[in-house]
Protein backbone atom coordinates (compact mmCIF):
# COMPACT_ATOMS: atom_id res chain seq x y z
CA UNK A 1 0.00 0.00 0.00
CA UNK A 2 1.64 3.50 -1.35
CA UNK A 3 2.45 5.45 1.99
CA UNK A 4 -0.16 8.64 2.16
CA UNK A 5 1.66 11.52 2.99
CA UNK A 6 1.01 14.91 4.30
CA UNK A 7 2.41 18.09 2.74
CA UNK A 8 0.53 20.89 4.02
CA UNK A 9 0.10 22.15 7.18
CA UNK A 10 -2.49 25.48 8.58
CA UNK A 11 -3.62 27.04 11.99
CA UNK A 12 -5.53 29.62 13.63
CA UNK A 13 -5.31 29.97 17.29
CA UNK A 14 -5.18 31.86 20.05
CA UNK A 15 -2.10 30.65 20.17
CA UNK A 16 -0.54 32.07 17.03
CA UNK A 17 -2.80 32.48 13.68
CA UNK A 18 0.15 30.59 11.22
CA UNK A 19 1.58 27.25 12.17
CA UNK A 20 5.26 28.98 12.95
CA UNK A 21 3.81 31.30 15.51
CA UNK A 22 1.96 28.33 17.04
CA UNK A 23 4.91 25.89 17.11
CA UNK A 24 6.98 29.03 18.59
CA UNK A 25 4.34 29.29 21.92
CA UNK A 26 3.97 25.29 22.12
CA UNK A 27 7.79 25.49 21.91
CA UNK A 28 7.56 28.20 24.72
CA UNK A 29 5.07 26.66 26.67
CA UNK A 30 3.18 29.66 26.19
CA UNK A 31 -0.61 29.20 27.05
CA UNK A 32 -3.69 30.91 25.07
CA UNK A 33 -6.20 30.79 27.76
CA UNK A 34 -7.38 34.35 29.03
CA UNK A 35 -10.19 35.41 30.68
CA UNK A 36 -13.32 35.10 27.96
CA UNK A 37 -13.98 38.39 26.33
CA UNK A 38 -16.52 37.45 23.54
CA UNK A 39 -19.38 37.57 26.56
CA UNK A 40 -20.03 38.51 29.93
CA UNK A 41 -18.69 35.38 31.59
CA UNK A 42 -19.41 36.98 35.07
CA UNK A 43 -21.97 34.41 35.97
CA UNK A 44 -20.23 31.28 34.61
CA UNK A 45 -18.55 29.14 37.24
CA UNK A 46 -15.87 29.06 34.87
CA UNK A 47 -14.96 32.29 32.66
CA UNK A 48 -11.34 31.42 30.92
CA UNK A 49 -10.49 30.09 27.65
CA UNK A 50 -8.48 30.09 24.65
CA UNK A 51 -10.63 33.00 22.72
CA UNK A 52 -9.63 33.24 19.25
CA UNK A 53 -9.63 37.16 19.18
CA UNK A 54 -8.34 37.71 15.54
CA UNK A 55 -10.69 39.62 12.98
CA UNK A 56 -10.42 36.85 10.25
CA UNK A 57 -10.80 39.57 7.06
CA UNK A 58 -8.04 41.30 8.29
CA UNK A 59 -6.00 38.01 8.38
CA UNK A 60 -7.11 37.36 4.89
CA UNK A 61 -6.83 40.87 3.69
CA UNK A 62 -10.32 40.82 1.92
CA UNK A 63 -13.56 40.43 3.48
CA UNK A 64 -15.07 37.64 4.71
CA UNK A 65 -17.42 39.46 6.99
CA UNK A 66 -20.47 38.17 5.32
CA UNK A 67 -19.21 34.65 6.40
CA UNK A 68 -20.68 32.65 9.81
CA UNK A 69 -17.81 33.12 12.34
CA UNK A 70 -16.98 29.25 11.84
CA UNK A 71 -16.64 29.77 8.20
CA UNK A 72 -14.74 32.73 8.67
CA UNK A 73 -11.92 30.02 10.48
CA UNK A 74 -12.56 27.50 7.72
CA UNK A 75 -11.75 29.91 5.28
CA UNK A 76 -8.74 31.39 6.66
CA UNK A 77 -7.05 28.12 7.91
CA UNK A 78 -7.59 26.58 4.60
CA UNK A 79 -5.74 30.18 2.84
CA UNK A 80 -2.85 29.22 4.60
CA UNK A 81 -3.12 25.46 3.66
CA UNK A 82 -3.43 26.05 0.18
CA UNK A 83 -0.27 28.57 0.22
CA UNK A 84 1.42 25.88 2.30
CA UNK A 85 1.12 22.86 0.11
CA UNK A 86 1.15 25.06 -3.05
CA UNK A 87 -2.14 23.86 -4.79
CA UNK A 88 -2.65 27.31 -6.32
CA UNK A 89 -0.51 26.38 -9.47
CA UNK A 90 -0.14 22.79 -8.71
CA UNK A 91 -1.00 19.61 -10.78
CA UNK A 92 -3.32 17.88 -9.18
CA UNK A 93 -6.94 17.91 -10.77
CA UNK A 94 -9.47 19.64 -8.32
CA UNK A 95 -11.72 17.18 -9.08
CA UNK A 96 -9.99 14.92 -7.52
CA UNK A 97 -9.16 16.98 -3.82
CA UNK A 98 -11.46 15.39 -1.28
CA UNK A 99 -12.20 18.09 1.49
CA UNK A 100 -13.06 16.09 5.13
CA UNK A 101 -13.51 18.54 7.77
CA UNK A 102 -14.27 17.59 11.16
CA UNK A 103 -16.59 20.44 13.74
CA UNK A 104 -18.52 18.56 16.57
CA UNK A 105 -20.85 21.54 17.24
CA UNK A 106 -20.99 23.50 13.36
CA UNK A 107 -23.02 26.85 13.39
CA UNK A 108 -24.33 26.49 16.80
CA UNK A 109 -23.00 29.18 18.01
CA UNK A 110 -24.91 31.14 15.17
CA UNK A 111 -27.70 29.61 16.19
CA UNK A 112 -27.80 30.85 19.54
CA UNK A 113 -27.63 34.39 18.18
CA UNK A 114 -30.50 33.71 15.60
CA UNK A 115 -32.88 32.30 18.62
CA UNK A 116 -32.16 35.28 20.99
CA UNK A 117 -33.26 37.44 17.74
CA UNK A 118 -36.07 35.61 17.10
CA UNK A 119 -37.86 35.19 20.53
CA UNK A 120 -37.24 39.13 21.01
CA UNK A 121 -37.81 40.81 17.75
CA UNK A 122 -39.71 37.58 15.59
CA UNK A 123 -39.04 35.75 12.71
CA UNK A 124 -38.63 38.63 10.64
CA UNK A 125 -35.46 39.22 11.73
CA UNK A 126 -33.83 36.17 11.53
CA UNK A 127 -30.86 36.09 8.62
CA UNK A 128 -31.87 34.89 5.50
CA UNK A 129 -28.62 33.11 5.58
CA UNK A 130 -29.17 31.24 9.18
CA UNK A 131 -29.72 27.70 7.31
CA UNK A 132 -26.46 27.71 5.96
CA UNK A 133 -24.65 29.59 8.95
CA UNK A 134 -25.89 27.29 11.33
CA UNK A 135 -25.52 23.55 9.41
CA UNK A 136 -21.94 21.84 9.87
CA UNK A 137 -21.43 21.40 6.56
CA UNK A 138 -20.91 24.73 5.59
CA UNK A 139 -16.76 25.13 6.41
CA UNK A 140 -16.47 22.61 3.77
CA UNK A 141 -18.52 23.36 1.01
CA UNK A 142 -17.22 27.53 1.21
CA UNK A 143 -13.89 25.94 0.94
CA UNK A 144 -14.49 24.06 -2.24
CA UNK A 145 -16.31 27.03 -3.57
CA UNK A 146 -13.56 29.93 -2.91
CA UNK A 147 -10.71 27.26 -4.57
CA UNK A 148 -12.80 24.49 -6.74
CA UNK A 149 -11.64 21.50 -4.78
CA UNK A 150 -14.63 19.27 -5.98
CA UNK A 151 -14.14 15.75 -5.14
CA UNK A 152 -15.76 14.48 -2.15
CA UNK A 153 -16.89 16.56 0.48
CA UNK A 154 -17.48 15.23 3.87
CA UNK A 155 -18.35 17.06 7.49
CA UNK A 156 -17.66 15.19 10.37
CA UNK A 157 -19.07 15.31 13.61
CA UNK A 158 -18.14 12.87 16.60
CA UNK A 159 -17.77 15.47 19.66
CA UNK A 160 -14.37 16.22 20.48
CA UNK A 161 -13.17 13.36 18.36
CA UNK A 162 -14.21 14.89 14.97
CA UNK A 163 -11.04 16.14 13.28
CA UNK A 164 -9.50 13.44 14.23
CA UNK A 165 -12.32 11.26 12.51
CA UNK A 166 -12.16 13.54 9.97
CA UNK A 167 -7.99 13.27 8.96
CA UNK A 168 -8.31 9.32 9.21
CA UNK A 169 -11.29 9.52 6.75
CA UNK A 170 -9.40 11.45 4.73
CA UNK A 171 -6.90 8.79 4.82
CA UNK A 172 -9.34 6.28 3.75
CA UNK A 173 -10.73 8.54 1.21
CA UNK A 174 -7.40 8.09 -0.51
CA UNK A 175 -6.45 4.81 0.04
CA UNK A 176 -9.62 3.70 -1.67
CA UNK A 177 -8.93 5.63 -4.51
CA UNK A 178 -11.97 7.65 -4.32
CA UNK A 179 -9.56 10.99 -4.27
CA UNK A 180 -5.91 11.88 -5.24
CA UNK A 181 -5.81 13.76 -2.16
CA UNK A 182 -7.75 15.65 0.40
CA UNK A 183 -7.34 18.59 2.34
CA UNK A 184 -8.79 17.64 6.12
CA UNK A 185 -8.74 19.13 9.33
CA UNK A 186 -11.33 20.51 11.84
CA UNK A 187 -12.92 24.47 12.93
CA UNK A 188 -14.57 25.09 16.10
CA UNK A 189 -16.05 28.30 17.71
CA UNK A 190 -16.22 27.54 21.16
CA UNK A 191 -16.53 30.59 23.31
CA UNK A 192 -20.22 30.99 22.83
CA UNK A 193 -22.75 31.38 26.13
CA UNK A 194 -24.52 28.21 25.63
CA UNK A 195 -22.07 25.93 25.15
CA UNK A 196 -20.12 27.42 28.01
CA UNK A 197 -23.13 27.18 30.46
CA UNK A 198 -23.39 23.26 28.99
CA UNK A 199 -20.08 22.44 29.82
CA UNK A 200 -20.11 24.99 33.08
CA UNK A 201 -23.22 22.63 34.14
CA UNK A 202 -21.79 19.53 33.73
CA UNK A 203 -18.59 20.93 36.27
CA UNK A 204 -16.18 19.37 33.47
CA UNK A 205 -14.51 22.67 33.18
CA UNK A 206 -11.56 24.28 35.14
CA UNK A 207 -13.02 26.61 37.97
CA UNK A 208 -9.50 28.32 38.17
CA UNK A 209 -9.95 31.88 37.10
CA UNK A 210 -7.39 33.17 39.07
CA UNK A 211 -4.52 30.97 36.99
CA UNK A 212 -5.38 30.90 33.27
CA UNK A 213 -2.07 29.50 31.78
CA UNK A 214 -2.27 26.64 34.99
CA UNK A 215 -6.20 25.76 34.95
CA UNK A 216 -6.14 22.80 32.85
CA UNK A 217 -3.65 20.30 33.94
CA UNK A 218 -4.01 16.83 32.38
CA UNK A 219 -3.03 14.03 34.51
CA UNK A 220 -2.43 16.20 37.47
CA UNK A 221 -3.32 14.92 40.67
CA UNK A 222 -4.91 18.25 41.15
CA UNK A 223 -6.55 18.29 38.05
CA UNK A 224 -10.06 19.95 37.93
CA UNK A 225 -11.40 19.67 33.91
CA UNK A 226 -10.29 21.42 31.30
CA UNK A 227 -9.93 24.80 29.65
CA UNK A 228 -11.93 25.50 25.79
CA UNK A 229 -9.92 26.60 22.78
CA UNK A 230 -11.43 27.44 19.52
CA UNK A 231 -9.85 28.07 15.70
CA UNK A 232 -9.23 25.79 12.75
CA UNK A 233 -6.60 23.19 11.99
CA UNK A 234 -5.79 21.80 8.66
CA UNK A 235 -3.38 19.23 7.32
CA UNK A 236 -3.36 18.22 3.32
CA UNK A 237 -2.75 14.46 2.53
CA UNK A 238 -2.03 12.95 -0.44
CA UNK A 239 0.00 9.90 -2.10
CA UNK A 240 3.89 9.79 -1.89
CA UNK A 241 4.32 9.37 -5.11
CA UNK A 242 2.42 12.83 -6.19
CA UNK A 243 4.06 14.97 -3.63
CA UNK A 244 7.07 13.19 -4.90
CA UNK A 245 6.08 14.25 -8.39
CA UNK A 246 5.20 17.61 -8.03
CA UNK A 247 7.82 18.51 -5.65
CA UNK A 248 6.33 19.12 -2.65
CA UNK A 249 7.55 19.51 0.98
CA UNK A 250 6.70 16.57 2.68
CA UNK A 251 6.34 16.84 6.46
CA UNK A 252 5.41 13.03 7.49
CA UNK A 253 3.59 10.22 6.81
CA UNK A 254 -0.06 9.69 8.18
CA UNK A 255 0.64 5.96 8.70
CA UNK A 256 -2.27 4.90 10.44
CA UNK A 257 -5.86 5.24 11.86
CA UNK A 258 -8.03 3.81 14.55
CA UNK A 259 -11.36 4.31 15.54
CA UNK A 260 -13.77 2.75 17.70
CA UNK A 261 -16.82 3.07 20.16
CA UNK A 262 -17.67 2.83 23.93
CA UNK A 263 -20.61 2.30 24.00
CA UNK A 264 -21.23 3.42 27.75
CA UNK A 265 -22.29 6.96 28.10
CA UNK A 266 -23.15 9.96 27.12
CA UNK A 267 -20.28 11.79 28.63
CA UNK A 268 -18.19 9.70 30.71
CA UNK A 269 -15.78 7.58 29.50
CA UNK A 270 -14.80 3.95 29.83
CA UNK A 271 -13.34 3.01 33.34
CA UNK A 272 -10.81 0.62 32.37
CA UNK A 273 -10.14 2.20 28.76
CA UNK A 274 -10.94 -0.73 27.19
CA UNK A 275 -12.56 1.46 24.26
CA UNK A 276 -9.98 3.63 23.82
CA UNK A 277 -7.32 0.74 24.02
CA UNK A 278 -8.31 -0.64 21.05
CA UNK A 279 -8.64 2.44 19.03
CA UNK A 280 -4.99 2.96 19.50
CA UNK A 281 -3.97 -1.08 18.74
CA UNK A 282 -5.77 -0.39 15.60
CA UNK A 283 -4.42 2.70 14.50
CA UNK A 284 -0.80 0.33 15.51
CA UNK A 285 -2.04 -2.46 13.44
CA UNK A 286 -3.29 -0.12 10.28
CA UNK A 287 0.40 0.88 9.95
CA UNK A 288 2.09 -1.88 10.05
CA UNK A 289 3.69 -0.30 13.18
CA UNK A 290 4.50 -2.18 16.48
CA UNK A 291 4.04 -0.57 19.78
CA UNK A 292 7.89 -0.48 20.78
CA UNK A 293 7.88 1.82 17.27
CA UNK A 294 6.12 4.67 18.82
CA UNK A 295 8.47 7.64 20.62
CA UNK A 296 5.46 10.43 21.14
CA UNK A 297 1.81 10.23 22.16
CA UNK A 298 -0.47 13.40 21.97
CA UNK A 299 -2.75 12.30 24.79
CA UNK A 300 -6.49 13.60 24.61
CA UNK A 301 -5.35 14.07 28.21
CA UNK A 302 -8.46 16.89 29.09
CA UNK A 303 -7.78 17.15 32.65
CA UNK A 304 -10.68 15.65 34.01
CA UNK A 305 -10.41 13.31 36.68
CA UNK A 306 -12.21 10.48 34.80
CA UNK A 307 -11.07 11.47 31.03
CA UNK A 308 -7.31 11.17 31.95
CA UNK A 309 -7.51 8.24 34.36
CA UNK A 310 -9.20 6.30 31.80
CA UNK A 311 -6.48 7.08 29.31
CA UNK A 312 -3.61 6.18 31.24
CA UNK A 313 -5.16 2.90 31.66
CA UNK A 314 -5.98 2.41 28.27
CA UNK A 315 -2.21 3.50 27.02
CA UNK A 316 -0.45 1.42 29.96
CA UNK A 317 -2.39 -2.05 28.84
CA UNK A 318 -1.76 -1.11 24.82
CA UNK A 319 2.35 -0.12 25.42
CA UNK A 320 3.05 -1.30 28.44
CA UNK A 321 6.30 -1.12 29.90
CA UNK A 322 7.28 0.26 27.11
CA UNK A 323 5.40 3.52 28.01
CA UNK A 324 8.92 4.50 30.33
CA UNK A 325 10.42 5.34 26.52
CA UNK A 326 7.45 7.19 25.47
CA UNK A 327 7.07 11.04 25.95
CA UNK A 328 3.61 11.99 26.76
CA UNK A 329 2.79 15.75 25.45
CA UNK A 330 -0.75 16.47 26.79
CA UNK A 331 -0.82 20.32 24.67
CA UNK A 332 -4.41 20.83 25.66
CA UNK A 333 -2.47 22.18 28.73
CA UNK A 334 -1.20 25.11 26.76
CA UNK A 335 -4.29 25.61 23.91
CA UNK A 336 -7.26 24.71 26.16
CA UNK A 337 -9.47 21.70 23.85
CA UNK A 338 -10.43 23.26 20.78
CA UNK A 339 -13.38 20.01 21.09
CA UNK A 340 -14.09 18.94 17.14
CA UNK A 341 -10.90 20.80 16.21
CA UNK A 342 -8.40 19.12 18.97
CA UNK A 343 -7.55 16.21 17.04
CA UNK A 344 -6.23 18.29 14.37
CA UNK A 345 -4.51 20.94 16.25
CA UNK A 346 -2.64 17.70 18.46
CA UNK A 347 -2.42 16.07 14.84
CA UNK A 348 -0.03 19.25 13.67
CA UNK A 349 1.80 19.17 17.19
CA UNK A 350 2.85 16.03 16.28
CA UNK A 351 3.81 16.09 12.91
CA UNK A 352 5.57 19.41 14.10
CA UNK A 353 7.34 17.24 16.67
CA UNK A 354 8.47 14.41 14.31
CA UNK A 355 9.60 16.62 11.32
CA UNK A 356 12.35 18.91 14.41
CA UNK A 357 12.71 16.34 16.23
CA UNK A 358 11.75 18.16 19.43
CA UNK A 359 9.78 17.24 22.66
CA UNK A 360 7.91 20.25 23.39
CA UNK A 361 7.75 21.35 27.03
CA UNK A 362 4.71 22.01 29.53
CA UNK A 363 4.43 23.88 32.88
CA UNK A 364 5.24 21.71 35.52
CA UNK A 365 2.11 19.25 37.30
CA UNK A 366 1.95 16.92 39.88
CA UNK A 367 1.53 14.11 37.57
CA UNK A 368 -0.35 11.51 39.38
CA UNK A 369 0.72 8.82 36.89
CA UNK A 370 4.79 10.06 36.69
CA UNK A 371 4.39 10.09 32.69
CA UNK A 372 6.92 11.38 31.01
CA UNK A 373 5.91 14.85 30.47
CA UNK A 374 8.62 17.10 29.24
CA UNK A 375 9.03 20.17 31.63
CA UNK A 376 10.95 23.69 31.04
CA UNK A 377 12.64 23.60 27.83
CA UNK A 378 12.12 21.51 24.69
CA UNK A 379 14.48 18.56 24.06
CA UNK A 380 15.93 16.97 20.63
CA UNK A 381 15.48 12.95 21.01
CA UNK A 382 15.48 11.23 17.29
CA UNK A 383 11.34 10.88 16.53
CA UNK A 384 10.34 7.73 14.33
CA UNK A 385 6.44 7.25 15.20
CA UNK A 386 3.77 9.31 17.22
CA UNK A 387 0.46 8.93 18.33
CA UNK A 388 -2.34 11.34 18.85
CA UNK A 389 -5.31 9.87 20.53
CA UNK A 390 -8.56 12.26 20.45
CA UNK A 391 -11.90 10.69 22.48
CA UNK A 392 -15.25 12.11 22.47
CA UNK A 393 -18.19 12.08 23.96
CA UNK A 394 -20.15 8.62 23.73
CA UNK A 395 -17.37 6.96 23.61
CA UNK A 396 -15.81 7.91 19.97
CA UNK A 397 -12.12 6.71 20.13
CA UNK A 398 -9.49 7.74 17.99
CA UNK A 399 -5.93 7.24 17.20
CA UNK A 400 -4.13 8.22 14.45
CA UNK A 401 -0.21 7.23 13.80
CA UNK A 402 2.32 9.42 12.16
CA UNK A 403 5.66 8.27 10.81
CA UNK A 404 8.88 10.75 9.89
CA UNK A 405 9.92 10.02 6.92
CA UNK B 1 -35.98 57.46 6.73
CA UNK B 2 -33.19 58.00 4.60
CA UNK B 3 -30.06 56.16 3.25
CA UNK B 4 -26.90 57.82 1.87
CA UNK B 5 -25.74 56.60 -2.40
CA UNK B 6 -22.70 55.64 -0.47
CA UNK B 7 -24.22 53.10 2.35
CA UNK B 8 -26.80 52.08 -0.56
CA UNK B 9 -23.91 50.91 -2.59
CA UNK B 10 -21.86 49.03 0.33
CA UNK B 11 -25.14 46.93 1.38
CA UNK B 12 -25.25 46.06 -2.52
CA UNK B 13 -21.58 45.26 -2.92
CA UNK B 14 -21.60 42.73 0.27
CA UNK B 15 -24.58 41.12 -1.17
CA UNK B 16 -23.93 41.22 -5.26
CA UNK B 17 -21.04 38.89 -6.59
CA UNK B 18 -19.85 40.50 -8.89
CA UNK B 19 -20.71 44.25 -7.89
CA UNK B 20 -16.79 46.20 -9.49
CA UNK B 21 -18.86 49.93 -10.34
CA UNK B 22 -17.92 52.28 -7.87
CA UNK B 23 -20.55 54.66 -8.60
CA UNK B 24 -24.30 53.46 -9.71
CA UNK B 25 -26.77 54.90 -11.81
CA UNK B 26 -30.95 54.32 -11.63
CA UNK B 27 -30.85 53.01 -14.68
CA UNK B 28 -28.40 49.99 -13.94
CA UNK B 29 -30.07 46.47 -13.60
CA UNK B 30 -30.33 44.84 -10.46
CA UNK B 31 -29.40 41.52 -11.67
CA UNK B 32 -26.61 42.68 -14.19
CA UNK B 33 -25.04 44.22 -11.54
CA UNK B 34 -25.13 41.31 -9.34
CA UNK B 35 -27.93 41.20 -7.44
CA UNK B 36 -29.33 37.79 -7.78
CA UNK B 37 -32.24 36.49 -5.66
CA UNK B 38 -30.27 35.37 -2.66
CA UNK B 39 -28.36 38.56 -2.99
CA UNK B 40 -32.01 40.55 -3.33
CA UNK B 41 -33.27 38.86 -0.06
CA UNK B 42 -30.16 39.66 1.81
CA UNK B 43 -30.47 43.52 0.36
CA UNK B 44 -33.16 43.68 1.83
CA UNK B 45 -32.50 42.30 4.84
CA UNK B 46 -29.52 44.77 5.24
CA UNK B 47 -32.06 47.67 4.38
CA UNK B 48 -34.51 46.09 7.60
CA UNK B 49 -31.39 45.70 10.04
CA UNK B 50 -30.66 49.01 9.21
CA UNK B 51 -33.54 51.06 9.78
CA UNK B 52 -35.70 48.75 11.74
CA UNK B 53 -38.33 48.16 9.74
CA UNK B 54 -40.31 45.29 8.00
CA UNK B 55 -40.91 45.03 4.48
CA UNK B 56 -43.28 42.70 2.62
CA UNK B 57 -43.37 40.40 -0.02
CA UNK B 58 -46.15 42.64 -1.38
CA UNK B 59 -44.20 45.76 -1.23
CA UNK B 60 -41.81 44.22 -3.47
CA UNK B 61 -43.94 42.60 -5.65
CA UNK B 62 -43.53 44.76 -9.09
CA UNK B 63 -40.14 44.13 -8.84
CA UNK B 64 -38.63 41.46 -11.64
CA UNK B 65 -35.23 39.95 -12.67
CA UNK B 66 -35.16 43.41 -14.72
CA UNK B 67 -35.51 45.87 -12.36
CA UNK B 68 -33.44 48.50 -12.26
CA UNK B 69 -31.70 50.70 -9.33
CA UNK B 70 -34.52 53.78 -9.98
CA UNK B 71 -37.57 50.76 -9.83
CA UNK B 72 -35.76 49.72 -6.33
CA UNK B 73 -35.60 53.23 -4.83
CA UNK B 74 -39.11 53.90 -6.32
CA UNK B 75 -40.45 50.47 -4.48
CA UNK B 76 -38.22 51.51 -1.22
CA UNK B 77 -39.48 55.67 -1.50
CA UNK B 78 -43.73 54.32 -1.30
CA UNK B 79 -41.88 52.78 1.78
CA UNK B 80 -40.61 56.22 2.98
CA UNK B 81 -37.04 54.81 2.43
CA UNK B 82 -35.46 57.31 0.86
CA UNK B 83 -32.34 57.07 -1.62
CA UNK B 84 -30.63 59.60 -3.38
CA UNK B 85 -29.32 57.68 -6.59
Amino acid sequence: MEKIVITGLAVISAQGNNVDSFWDSILAAKSGVKHITRFDPSQYRTQIAAELQTDMSTLLGYSVASHSLNTQFALACASQLVQDAKLLDSPLDKSRIGICLGTGLGGLYYAEEALTKLLQQGPARVNPMCVSFVEPNSIVNQIAIKWGFIGQQLTVSTACSSSANAIGIALDMIRSGRADAALTGGVEVTVQPLMVAGFDRLRAMSPNNDDPENACRPFAVDRDGFVLGEGAAMLFLEKESSAKSRGAKIYAELAGFGSTGGGFHAVMPVADGSDSARAMKEALQDAGAAMEDVDLINPHGTGTKLNDAAEYKAIQQVFGSHLDDIYIAPTKQLTGHLLGAAGALEAIHVVKSLQTHLITPFNALNDEFQLNINYGKPVSKKLYCAMSNSFGFGNNNVSLLFRSL
Amino acid sequence: MNISKSEFIKILQANADKFEKEDLAGTDVLSELGVDSLGFVMTIYAIEEKLNIKIEDKDLASLTATSTVADFVRVLAALDVNIEV
